[in-house]
C-alpha cells in the first residue's frame, strides 16, 4: 500500500476526531475553532497536519485521543519555524498577540482562510482592536482595510520596526496605492494622484517630507472628508474660527491668523500688519488656507499655488506670486499687484 | 513669581539683537530655520521657575523643546520626549521653550504628569522662536556642543519618539548615518527567506523530527519533500541518508550522503553517515 492513501486516510480520521471533539462555543463567537476542517473547505493546510502524524506536534499519534501539545504552544510551533524568535529579537515592535500564543490567531491543522488564519481579515484583528471597528464605522470609508490584504496591507502581523506595526511610513504605505491616476472615492471624484503630484511639485509640506501621513489623515476611518483627522475647509471661502482651521491648527500657530499685528507670529506681514490676518480672519468671506496654499506640494516656495479653481466652473484664478528680498508680491490675483514688506531692505 | 526681572529683559533683548545680526538670511524652499551648521548665539531667557537659564550649555549637545500649551500635538508629544529624555539620561541638556502669551497654570498642565523634567523657559512674545525660523509646533532643535545648528525634529504621528532618540544619538556621535538613515526611513521587514526555501525549510524540520521519533520512513518522506522545494540544501540529504540508513536501506543511504557532500564536501554528519554505511554495507 502507497504511502499517500494511508497519510490521507489518518488525515481524515484526525479531522474527523477533533471536530467532533474540540467545543463549538469558539466557532459560535465568528471565530474558527482550533481544530481541523473539512478538507474540502480548507484554503491553506499546515504542513505537520497533512502528514497525518499527530505526535508532530501532540503527545500521542492517535489520531482518536492526540491529547495536548508536547509544550507551550510557541514552543511546538518555533521547533520548525525557527525563524520567529530571531524575527522577535530583530524588531522592536512586536505584536501582543504573540505573547499569547500562535493560536490566537492561526488554526495549527488548516483553515478556510489563507495563512491558516482563524478567520480573515479584518474580521480576525477587530476581535481585539474594536476601537479600529468604530472607526471604521464613520462615514468616511478606507478601501485600503477591506480591499484586498486588509490589516495586512499596512501592518506586519507579528513584528516591524515601525510603530504600530507599520510594514513602512505611513508616507511609502500610502503612496503605495495613491499613485495611481483612476482612483475615486465613495462618490466618483477623483483622488490625486500623490506621486505624481510629488514628482512635478519639489517644494513638499512638511508631513509629507518626513513621510507622516497619518499627521493630517486618519487611516482607519473617519468623519470629515478625504480622512482629515481635525476640520480643514472644503472651500474657497469660510468664516474664521479656530474650530474650522483645527487640522492646521494642530501644528500651526493660530496666533498668526488671530493677531492683527505681529512681528513674530508671521512673515506674512507688511510691517507689524499681519496679511494672514487680512485675508482669513473674517466673520463670512476669509480666504481660507487652500486659497493661496497647496497642502501637498507646491512650486513655489510657502506650499504657494501657482493657481486656485474658483467659480463653478473651476477657473483657474493665478496668485503670480514672487518672493523679494524684503518680502513679497502677489500680482493680477485677486486684487491688483500688491507688495508687502517684512524686513528692512539692504 | 517674577520672572520679567528687567535686567533679564535687557539681557534678552540684546542677546536677540545679537542673533539677528548673526545669522543668514537664507531659508530654504520658503523654511525661515537658518540652515544646519549655522552658529547660533547663545541667548539667556526667563525660567518659569525664577532665576534665568542660558539656552545653550558649555560643550553639550542641546535639545531645545519649543512647545504651545493650547495645542494637541504638544501635549501628546511631552510624555514621548519625556522617554527620550530619560533614555539618554545627561548625555544632552534639554530645555523647554514656551511663549510668553501663555499663563504658568497653562503650562503646568500641558507637563503634568509627563515626566519631562526639562526647565521651561520663557521667551517674550515668541521672539526667539521666530528668529530661529520654528513655524510648527512641538519643535525639539538640535544644537551641538560648538552651538551649531544641527537640525529640527519636528512631531510624528508614527516613530516620534524613535526619531528623536535616533537623531539626538547620532549628534552625539553615538549611532551613524547608515543607522540614522535606518531609523529615518526604516526599510520594509522583508522576508528571511523566499517561499520555496522557506518550504524546504519547514519540511527540513520535520523531517529531523520524525527521525529523532524513530520514524525512519517518514523522515525519508519529509526530507525528499523539502529537496523537491530546494535540492541545494546539503542538509536535507543528510536527514534523507540517515533515515534510510536507520531503516536498513544503506545502499541508497550512500547515494543521499554523496548528494550532501557534493554540495558541502566538509558536511560532518554526511561523512560521518557515508563511512558508517560504508562498514555496514
Amino acid at each position: 500500500m502507497s504511502r499517500a492513501p494511508a497519510a490521507a486516510a489518518l488525515t481524515a480520521i484526525c479531522a474527523t476526531t477533533l471536530i467532533a471533539l474540540l467545543p463549538a462555543t469558539a466557532a459560535a463567537k465568528g471565530l474558527g475553532g482550533l481544530g481541523p476542517h473539512e478538507a474540502k473547505d480548507a484554503k491553506s493546510s499546515h504542513a505537520a497536519f497533512e502528514d497525518g502524524d499527530c505526535s508532530i506536534c501532540h503527545k500521542r499519534a492517535d489520531a482518536k485521543n492526540p491529547g495536548p501539545v508536547r509544550t507551550p504552544i510557541n514552543d511546538v510551533c518555533f521547533e520548525c519555524h525557527d525563524d520567529f524568535p530571531d524575527m522577535m529579537k530583530k524588531f522592536k515592535v512586536q505584536h501582543g498577540a504573540l505573547k499569547k500564543g500562535c493560536t490566537g490567531c492561526h488554526n495549527p491543522h488548516n483553515s478556510p482562510e489563507v495563512h491558516l488564519l482563524r478567520m480573515g481579515m479584518p474580521g480576525l484583528c477587530l476581535r481585539c482592536h474594536d476601537g479600529i471597528q468604530k472607526k471604521m464605522n464613520l462615514p468616511v470609508k478606507h478601501n485600503a482595510l477591506t480591499d484586498g490584504a486588509a490589516c495586512a496591507n499596512c501592518h506586519e502581523p507579528h513584528a516591524s520596526n515601525v510603530e504600530k506595526l507599520l510594514k513602512r511610513l505611513p508616507f511609502d504605505l500610502c503612496v503605495n496605492c495613491h499613485s495611481k491616476d483612476k482612483m475615486t472615492d465613495e462618490s466618483g471624484n477623483k483622488l490625486t494622484n500623490i506621486k505624481d503630484l510629488l514628482d512635478k511639485n519639489k517644494v513638499h509640506h512638511s508631513p509629507v517630507a518626513d513621510k507622516d501621513c497619518s499627521a493630517c489623515h486618519t487611516p482607519h476611518g473617519g468623519e470629515k472628508f478625504r480622512l482629515l483627522i481635525e476640520s480643514y475647509p472644503a472651500k474657497f471661502y469660510s468664516g474664521f474660527s479656530a474650530g474650522n482651521y483645527a487640522l492646521c491648527f494642530g501644528c500651526h500657530d493660530e496666533e498668526a491668523m488671530r493677531a492683527p499685528e505681529t512681528t513674530s507670529a508671521t512673515n506674512f506681514r507688511h510691517g507689524k500688519r499681519n496679511l494672514h490676518y487680512l485675508h482669513v480672519n473674517k466673520a463670512e468671506r476669509g480666504r481660507t488656507c487652500r486659497a493661496c496654499h497647496e497642502v501637498h506640494a507646491s512650486k513655489q516656495a510657502f506650499q504657494l499655488r501657482d493657481g486656485v479653481p474658483y467659480g463653478k466652473k473651476g477657473w483657474i484664478l493665478k496668485m503670480n506670486f514672487s518672493k523679494n528680498p524684503n518680502g513679497g508680491t502677489c500680482a493680477k490675483t485677486c486684487h491688483a499687484a500688491k507688495t508687502y514688506v517684512n524686513r528692512k531692505g539692504k | 513669581m517674577r520672572h520679567h526681572h528687567p535686567l533679564a529683559r535687557t539681557v534678552v533683548i540684546t542677546a536677540i539683537a545679537l542673533v539677528f545680526g548673526a545669522w543668514s538670511e537664507s531659508p530654504a524652499a520658503g523654511s525661515r530655520t537658518p540652515p544646519p551648521g549655522t552658529t547660533l548665539d547663545n541667548v539667556r531667557l526667563p525660567l518659569l521657575a525664577g532665576g534665568a537659564r542660558d539656552l545653550l550649555g558649555q560643550k553639550t549637545i542641546d535639545a531645545l523643546i519649543f512647545l504651545r500649551p493650547d495645542q494637541d500635538h504638544s501635549k501628546t508629544s511631552v510624555a514621548r520626549i519625556a522617554e527620550v529624555e530619560k533614555e539618554l539620561g545627561n548625555k544632552v541638556r534639554w530645555t523647554a521653550v514656551v511663549g510668553t502669551r501663555f499663563k504658568k497654570d497653562q503650562i503646568d498642565k500641558l507637563l503634568a504628569g509627563s515626566g519631562l523634567a526639562a526647565p521651561v523657559t520663557l521667551d517674550k512674545d515668541g521672539a526667539y522662536r521666530n528668529r530661529l525660523g520654528v513655524v510648527l509646533e512641538p519643535m525639539v532643535v538640535i544644537v551641538s556642543r560648538d552651538h551649531k545648528l544641527v537640525g529640527l525634529q519636528a512631531y510624528h504621528q508614527v516613530n516620534y519618539a524613535p526619531l528623536l532618540r535616533a537623531r539626538l544619538r547620532h549628534a552625539l556621535g553615538e549611532i551613524d548615518d547608515a543607522e540614522l538613515a535606518r531609523i529615518v526611513d526604516p526599510p520594509a521587514n522583508g522576508k528571511a527567506m523566499n517561499k520555496e526555501d522557506a518550504k524546504a525549510h519547514r519540511y527540513i524540520k520535520l523531517a529531523a523530527r520524525y527521525l529523532a521519533q524513530g520514524k525512519h520512513d517518514k523522515a525519508v518522506a519529509a526530507a525528499r519533500k523539502a529537496i523537491t522545494h530546494d535540492a541545494s540544501i546539503a542538509l536535507a540529504h543528510v536527514l534523507e541518508g540517515e533515515g534510510l540508513a536507520a531503516g536498513g536501506d544503506c545502499k541508497s543511504a550512500l547515494a543521499a550522503f554523496e548528494r550532501a557532500l557534493a554540495i558541502d564536501a566538509r558536511d560532518a554528519r554526511a561523512i560521518a553517515g557515508k563511512k558508517k554505511c560504508a562498514k555496514g554495507a
